[in-house]
């Protein structure tokens, strides 16, 4: 600990901690412009500078120097008034004075600084820059004119975002922020820089001309699209969203978003959502009024019921709903329609977690988000993270560059972070659970096991010991195509480190058997004494927003809320979908005509006596629908996600309704009403589960934010090794093995309405490896049809050295439907692509 | 690009190869085409961009091909004060050059400087390493005709 005096106050701050982080804490405000709390220091701009009583230099930068005790430090004397206004002089010698057109104005750094210190004329004289307006990328617009050279964006995109998409070109006068050859941005578009400039170098192509920020109201509420669950602050004027931005104070994402959450609100003001309950009549859809369209559900549902059973109606809810709609859904459907055929994304999604449950009990991510920065090494098992969880892989980049973390990426090909990677395992798609076997064979083999933790801890080491006992080396590259040692660095690395993570990703986009990764994933921490210590355990990154509390909520055949399992499951979603098995469905915020991996999909949604769709936008799947129930938006509902660390954090209503649309809990409530399963007032969930002390959620919503404690901590708990094996997938010579991938814009049920967003996604792509290309005779771009034994779809081809030979990597599409080629087994599998 | 792969082999085991071997390529290629950067880039694990800002940052990199003679001229404030501009332009004339552009047969490149570090001998011209003082015309004439 250090004392120091501060403008006459003492301070007490932590070794290391620097004299502007001290000012901060005595109350002294310190004016910056190049520094950022959450990069490294960089001390360019001077603007921060102090007086240091005793010191040979007059004045010294407060943000790089470190505290000492006993130091005594002045903020603001007339000499530093007189060099503050000095630099901010030199600085607007060639910034043009264009704040009236500038987007950044009111909240402008410079702006501020040149008003608070009174600068208006100017001693010095010269030219003002003339650089070309960079008006062609997408989504940022870049006038290096207004840039002062202060690095945050250079700095954020290195340090954070791991892309390094821009750097300090030319030297001087010249100097100044590009791409390689000056080029347009290319980049993850996650528009971090923007939210670092403290000028208005770099704006939201989105907000151009749309308001002054002084007229916005600002409402933070939490993002709808991944399980990362950052805070998103919507500036809201004439009730629409005009920009959404960002707080470091604010949320559990220090101010971090990502593409989707900074630039993917277009949908919501979207000119093509519905506004009015839809039916069909004679095969054409007509407007009507809630009473009617409501009414129609429950004769409709209640005249199956009567004529087929329960049993022959079915629900697929959403993961994109909160907490509290997808706990009315299933009372809805278990109370009033009285069956279990209720399920979402897929049956498949939420797989991961599942074995998780299975294996320690836990249904979700073991340790919170940031405790990842600071963990030591890490596993990324099947986690593309650029393009699923960018935020995610922030904590990786922090864990990497800060606290010196070794990173071993297994993927079945290159991704972005294999960059810097300790070790690199590239196995053949498919062939997960292998690997894991091979490192766990590899494990015990060099006594590299914790057998303290797995006496204490755990159950089933025996049986984990037969399985694995084949997977030598040798056997795992015959069959993963990683070679031997490759493998046995990983295994050091994972097994040496004082503490260490395994992060797998899982969602609709991504095959494979996804319970069992988790178990392996589970095996490998169990094995290595990793569960139940702060900076370890497995992460399982669901898909979207709410993943985890549709799970929790009981979205699902088997469980009820709270994982108390039923008496007799329900049909899954695919066994749903198969033609025959229904006679009627109703479909909440899913489409899975787009995003299923059945080919027959839309044939059992013709065969059904009865559909209902609920949804903002007219989908592939809402055409086929009986009647169409439209609802708002994330924007315009209260509620509660739970984010992928199980904590649970409210939305806040921003605008008024869409239209005549209701939100989802208004329907459930008024079906409720209407089908005789009403809730009481006392927990009817408009009045009382949003306001969190009564919301009788929180017993089911075991988490982070409810305070339970996770099950390790109690002293009988036992984790259990559940070994799991694959069979092999075999490929003939004259086909590839066909795995997909998710990518960063996910399903597409809002991204596909939102513009902007989806022209930085670009076309559909395969991705093959040149060499494949070349024997089939594909050039960068072309047409391809690509075909299993499931179906056929067209595509462009993309060559990449990232592809190992003999595979096609199939990325997710918000407007293509690529998971048909894998069918209801969710596995890779092999097929061909041919020049269309 | 097999020269390149060797020169990045050379220096891969050691810390802050970039410049070495922005020099050697440069060396080997006569100057550093965007494949080049590329490869470079993909050798050493390092976003083009920052490559790009360091090759841009030091005069001694060429992105365009270069003559083999490169001529600078000094325009900063002594040799200005001294008659710059009419050495400039005389340059221009004699090698049918403006300043930036490179000879087509790539004899000569004619670049200008903020100040060559050598204000005493005012004005002055280099040419590749070799530099010139008190310029006049008809100094520049005879200097030239040795190239
Ligand atoms: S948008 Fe993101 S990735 Fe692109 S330059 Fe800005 S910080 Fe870097
Ligand atoms: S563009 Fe903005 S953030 Fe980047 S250096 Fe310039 S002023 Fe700083
Ligand atoms: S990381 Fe996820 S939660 Fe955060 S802004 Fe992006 S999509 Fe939204
Ligand atoms: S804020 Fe300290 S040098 Fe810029
Ligand atoms: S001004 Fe020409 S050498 Fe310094």
């Amino acid at each position: 600990m250090i004392t120091l005096t501060i403008d006459n106050k003492k301070v007490v701050v932590e070794d290391g901690a620097t004299i502007l982080a001290a000012c901060e804490m005595a109350g002294s405000k310190v004016p910056t412009l190049c520094h950022e709390k959450k990069l490294l220091s960089f001390g360019a701009c001077r603007i921060c500078l102090v007086e240091v009583e005793g010191t040979r230099t007059k004045f010294t930068p407060s943000c790089t120097t470190p505290a000492t005790d006993g130091m005594v430090v002045k903020t603001m004397t007339e000499a530093l008034i007189k060099a503050r206004r000095t630099i901010l002089e030199l600085l607007l010698i060639s910034h043009p004075l264009d704040c009236p057109v500038c987007d950044k104005a009111g909240e402008c750094s410079l702006q501020d600084l040149v008003y608070e210190y009174g600068v208006s004329g100017n001693r010095f004289k010269g030219i003002k820059f003339t650089l070309p307006v960079d008006h062609i990328s997408p989504l940022i617009e870049r006038d290096l004119n207004r840039c002062i050279l202060c690095g945050k964006c250079v700095r954020i995109c290195d340090e954070l975002q791991g892309v390094s998409e821009i750097s300090f070109v030319n030297r001087g006068m010249r100097t100044k922020i590009g791409t390689d050859f000056d080029r347009p941005l290319d980049c993850e578009f996650c528009g971090q820089c923007i939210s670092v400039c403290p000028v208005g170098a770099l704006t939201s192509k989105l907000f151009k001309y749309k308001a002054r920020l002084w007229e916005l109201e600002n409402i933070p509420t939490i993002c709808p699209y991944c399980s990362n669950g950052c805070t998103l602050i919507l500036g809201i004027k004439d009730n629409q969203i005009k920009t959404i931005t960002s707080h470091d104070d604010i949320g559990i994402n220090e101010g971090n978003l990502c593409a989707k959450g900074r630039f993917g609100y277009e949908f919501v003001a979207n000119p093509l959502r519905l506004k009015k309950p839809l039916v069909k009549r004679d095969g054409k859809f007509e407007e009507v009024d809630w009473d009617e369209a409501l009414g129609l559900v429950v004769t409709k549902f209640n005249e199956i019921k009567t004529d087929s059973g329960a049993n022959s109606i079915g629900a697929l809810g959403s993961a994109r709903l909160t907490n509290e709609e997808i706990y009315l859904f299933q009372h809805l459907i278990r109370q009033g329609l009285g069956t279990n055929n209720i399920d979402h994304g897929g049956g498949y999604s939420y797989q991961g977690l599942i074995g998780l449950k299975e294996s320690l009990d836990y249904p979700a991510s073991t340790n919170s988000i940031h405790e990842i920065r600071e963990t030591k090494a890490i596993l990324l098992l099947r986690a593309d993270l650029n393009e699923t969880h960018p935020n995610i892989k922030i904590e990786v980049n922090l864990a990497i560059n800060r606290h010196q973390a070794r990173l071993i990426v297994a993927d079945n090909k290159r991704i972005k972070l294999s960059a810097n990677v300790a070790s690199n395992l590239i196995y053949k798609p498919g062939t997960e659970l292998t690997l894991i076997n091979g490192l766990i064979n590899l494990l015990i083999k060099n006594d590299l096991i914790n057998k303290d933790f797995i006496k204490e801890k755990t159950t089933g080491f025996d049986k984990l010991l037969s399985c694995v006992k084949k997977y030598t080396p040798e056997y795992v590259e015959g069959i993963c195509e990683v070679n031997p040692q490759d493998l046995e660095l990983a295994a050091r690395v994972y097994a040496e480190a004082e503490k260490a993570c395994i992060i797998v990703t899982c969602g609709m986009g991504l095959c494979g058997n996804n319970r069992d990764i988790a178990l392996a994933a589970s095996n490998l921490a169990l094995l290595t004494g990793n569960i139940g210590k702060e900076s370890s355990g497995v992460y399982i990154l669901p898909e979207k927003n709410n993943s985890q509390g549709a799970l929790d909520m009981g979205a699902v055949p088997g469980f009820l809320p709270g994982y108390m399992p039923v008496d007799k499951p329900g049909y899954s979603a695919f066994q749903m979908l198969e033609a025959g098995k229904l006679k009627g469905m109703f479909i909440v915020g899913e489409n899975p005509v787009m995003t299923y991996p059945l080919p027959d999909v839309q044939k059992a949604l013709e065969s059904l006596e009865f559909l209902v769709v609920q949804d903002m936008f007219m989908t592939p799947t809402a055409e086929l629908a009986d009647v169409i129930l439209p609802v708002g938006s994330f924007a315009e509902k209260e509620g509660t996600y739970a984010n992928l660390g199980k904590r649970v954090q409210k939305l806040k209503k921003a605008l008024l309704c869409h239209g005549e649309t209701k939100s989802d809990l208004e329907i459930f409530i008024d079906l409720c009403q209407r089908m005789g399963c009403e809730i009481t007032t006392d927990n009817n969930p408009l009045t009382s589960f949003i306001k969190e002390e009564s919301n009788p959620l929180t017993s089911f919503i075991k988490g982070e934010f409810a305070g339970e404690d996770k099950p390790w901590k109690n002293n009988n708990w036992k984790g259990k090794f559940i070994p799991v094996e694959s069979d092999e997938i075999k490929t003939d010579r004259d086909e590839l093995l066909l795995v997909s991938t998710g990518s960063h814009l996910y399903s597409g049920s809002l991204s596909a309405w939102s513009p902007h967003l989806l022209e930085v996604k670009g076309e559909a792509c395969v991705e093959v490896n040149y060499k494949d290309a070349k024997k089939i005779g594909l050039d960068a771009g072309d047409p391809v049809k690509i075909s299993s034994k499931n179906a056929s779809i067209k595509l462009k081809a993309r060559l990449s050295d990232n592809i190992p030979e003999g595979v096609a990597v199939v990325e997710t599409h918000p407007l293509l439907n690529v998971m048909v080629l894998f069918g209801q087994k969710m596995m890779p599998i092999k097929g061909k692509i041919g020049k269309e | 690009m097999d020269k390149l792969n060797e020169i990045i082999d050379k220096y891969r085991e050691t810390e802050g190869a970039l410049i070495p071997i922005l020099q050697e390529a440069q060396e080997a290629f006569g100057y550093l085409p965007k494949d080049v950067l590329v490869g470079i880039g993909k050798g050493l694990k390092l976003p083009l961009s920052q490559i790009y800002g360091v090759v841009t940052f030091y005069s001694q990199f060429f992105l365009t091909p270069h003559g083999k003679y490169t001529i600078r001229a000094c325009r900063g404030t002594a040799c200005h004060v001294q008659g710059a501009k009419k050495i400039i332009s005389t340059i221009e004339n004699l090698i049918n050059l403006k300043e930036g552009e490179t000879s087509p047969d790539l004899k000569f490149t004619f670049e200008t400087v903020a100040c060559l570090g050598a204000c005493a001998l005012s004005p002055v011209m280099m040419v590749n390493k070799d530099y010139f003082g008190k310029m006049t015309p008809k100094k520049i004439t005879t200097i030239l005709s040795q190239y």
